[in-house]
């Protein structure tokens, strides 16, 4: 039997440019994953003849599988440059889902391919008709492209920040989330982005004491499967591949603060 | 025997190392750094904890995919001996000389030199003892080469043993020569064997006709290696009856009565590890010592190697 360790094969259907820094690409599993995927679990994408790469999972419908891509080395850009139909390995979902309490109201802040998790958790809180803003920052408008058109729903808001000001709010994410906290109540956040932005998120949000706070963290995933060490948040002994790869904050605030 | 329905005495006494039951983790998995041998203790209610293979110097690895799991149930990896190299050993055992729980510290190398090198390191230390890993099938110059010439495995042991004070392990990886080599390396100076280390295999995709695994090669571990690992151990110890760790696809506590009977003192879990995480070391625990209630077995060591009695 396959289970999540092992590798299934899938297709790659569709990919479309989304920004001028992210894709979204449409996979097909031509064997069921074992589970129904949950947020922020990821896949290990294998492109046969390159690497296999760790992947949020932004949406899942039957056999279908959504990421959404940011190109930076040969492994994500032979992913977006994919023809479709061409045929790679996943191997997943790994990493634990997040809980989700039924009520409160979630503030959700995504830089970068971080909104991957976070499509995915929107959907999750949609389908549970939870309350929750979206914050989505970039650069600048060209970086932002069409994002709102992913992230479709009736129990959400979503803002956009760009530092340029060119579209939005003019600032960073976190910024712009930072005020709806002190505008508005809200009892869980979520957040996923690069590591500078959680950084500094950490530091802001540290007045905001009745707020719990995930962030989802990326680090050098090898195996996947919590054995290797590869992945660990140094000295801690957690593992983002098995503990995450979302934490509570205080969790892994002093690793976000190194460097 | 006698009828006991209380528990067990499953205390072992592995070359001079008092171990509380027979049950550690296996090399390599969750074990290169002090965090996670941390969790092998404390989550994992470790005996003892053995590390990652260490090698003189950082080794980067092999890049993924090197782990998946088969459809028969079981493991094929290719880590490549990634490790922090020997700079790590100090901080990993001071957190089993703070827990009270013994170190193993397992060492590889690319020539005899390297195994002392590391090795020494570990003594000063204060670990409990070296397993010398002689038989990593997935590591081009480690490991299996030596380990499956009996000639190299003498030369390697002895040259460690020589040295040390503390008592050295020899693991050895499946062979057709697995007695001779164990001969040998008992012969130089191996308190103890591990037996039984992971088994050179590889998996190909049909839907791409490519190795899955970037390295191609690598190491068969967990349910599948099973039958193979108590093979192993069985000739071995009627062969020479030494002191034996076995280790390959114990999941529950039949599966590790059998090493056992077969003639194993103590048992190292690796891949149950990946599939339930390190608390499957308290839980085959618990099943093991149920098991010998059933079978009214009081004292562990009234039967290793019951099986080439009966
Ligand atoms: C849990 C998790 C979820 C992720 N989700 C997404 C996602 O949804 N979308 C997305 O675009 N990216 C995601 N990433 C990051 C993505 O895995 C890396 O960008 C990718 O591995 C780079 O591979 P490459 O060959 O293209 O680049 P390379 O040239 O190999 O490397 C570029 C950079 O990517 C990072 N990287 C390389 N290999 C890995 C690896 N095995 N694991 C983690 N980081 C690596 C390194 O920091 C490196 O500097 C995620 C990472 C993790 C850990
Ligand atoms: C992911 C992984 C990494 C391993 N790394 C090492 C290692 O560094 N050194 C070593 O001697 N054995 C290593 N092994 C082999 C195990 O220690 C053990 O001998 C083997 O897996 C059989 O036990 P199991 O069936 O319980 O997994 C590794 C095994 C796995 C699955
Ligand atoms: S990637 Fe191997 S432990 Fe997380």
């Amino acid at each position: 039997m396959l289970d999540k360790g092992s590798m299934r094969p899938a297709r790659i259907i569709n990919c479309t440019k989304i920004s001028e820094t992210l894709y979204h690409v449409e996979i097909e599993l031509l064997k069921e994953l074992p589970f129904k995927p949950r947020s922020p679990q990821f896949v290990m994408i294998w492109i046969p003849g390159l690497e296999s790469i760790p992947m949020s999972i932004a949406g899942c419908k039957e056999n279908l599988i959504e990421l959404v891509v940011k190109p930076v080395g040969r492994t994500t850009l032979s992913l977006v440059n994919a023809k479709q139909g061409e045929t790679i390995g996943v191997k997943g979902p790994l990493g634990k889902a997040l809980k989700l309490d039924g009520s409160g109201k979630y503030l959700l802040v995504a830089g970068g391919s971080g909104l991957a998790p976070i499509k995915m958790l929107h959907e999750e809180l949609e389908s549970k008709k939870i309350e929750h803003t979206i914050v989505f920052g970039g650069r600048s408008a060209s970086e932002i492209g069409d994002i709102s058109g992913l992230l479709r729903g009736t129990c959400s808001r979503i803002y956009i920040s760009s530092d340029d000001g060119s579209i939005g709010f003019k600032g960073s994410a976190v910024e712009l989330a930072l005020r709806l906290l002190e505008a508005e109540t809200y009892t869980k956040v979520v957040a996923c982005g690069p590591k500078p932005m959680l950084k500094y998120l950490a530091k802001g949000i540290a007045r905001f004491r009745d707020v719990e706070t995930w962030v989802i963290l990326e680090n050098m995933v090898k195996c996947g499967l919590g054995v290797c060490g590869s992945c660990e948040i140094d000295g801690s002994g957690l593992l983002v591949c098995r503990d995450g790869p979302g934490f509570l904050l205080e969790e892994v605030v002093e690793w976000l603060e190194v460097k | 025997m006698q009828i006991n329905n209380s528990h067990p005495n499953l205390r072992i006494n592995l070359a001079g190392i008092r171990l509380a039951h027979p049950f550690m983790n296996a090399s390599g998995v969750v074990s290169s750094s002090p965090g996670l041998i941390r969790r092998l203790i404390v989550e994992g209610g470790c005996s003892a904890v053995v590390t990652k293979s260490i090698t003189p110097k950082p080794r980067l690895g092999n890049n993924p995919p090197i782990l998946v799991k088969l459809p028969c149930g079981g493991y094929i990896n290719a880590v490549g001996l990634e490790n922090p190299g020997k700079e790590i050993i100090r901080s990993i055992v001071s957190v089993g000389l703070e827990l009270g729980v013994p170190v193993i510290v397992s060492v590889a190398g690319s020539s005899a030199d390297e195994y002392l090198e590391v090795s020494i390191e570990a003594e000063e230390a204060k670990a409990s003892a070296v397993e010398l890993n002689l038989s990593c099938p997935h590591t081009e110059g480690y490991g299996l080469v030596f380990g499956q010439d009996p000639e190299a495995t003498k030369y390697i042991t002895g040259m460690v043993s020589s040295v040390l004070k503390i008592p050295v392990i020899a693991k050895l990886g499946p062979s057709d020569n697995i007695v001779k080599i164990a001969g040998k390396a008992l012969e130089a100076g191996a308190k103890a064997l591990t037996i039984s280390n992971t088994i050179k295999a590889m998996i190909i995709d049909v839907y791409t006709g490519r190795p899955v695994l970037t390295n191609i090669y690598g190491g068969l571990s967990g349910p599948p290696l099973h039958p193979v690992a108590v093979r192993l151990i069985y000739e071995v110890y009627s062969e020479l009856e030494p002191l034996i760790i076995g280790a390959g696809g114990v999941v529950n506590g039949e599966s590790a009565l059998e090493m056992i009977f077969a003639g194993a003192s103590a048992i190292q879990v690796g891949s149950a590890i990946i599939d339930r995480g390190v608390v499957v070391l308290r839980e085959i625990l618990h099943e093991f010592e149920e098991l010998l209630v059933k079978l009214e077995i009081s004292d562990l060591g009234q039967c290793v190697g019951l099986a080439h009695r009966l």
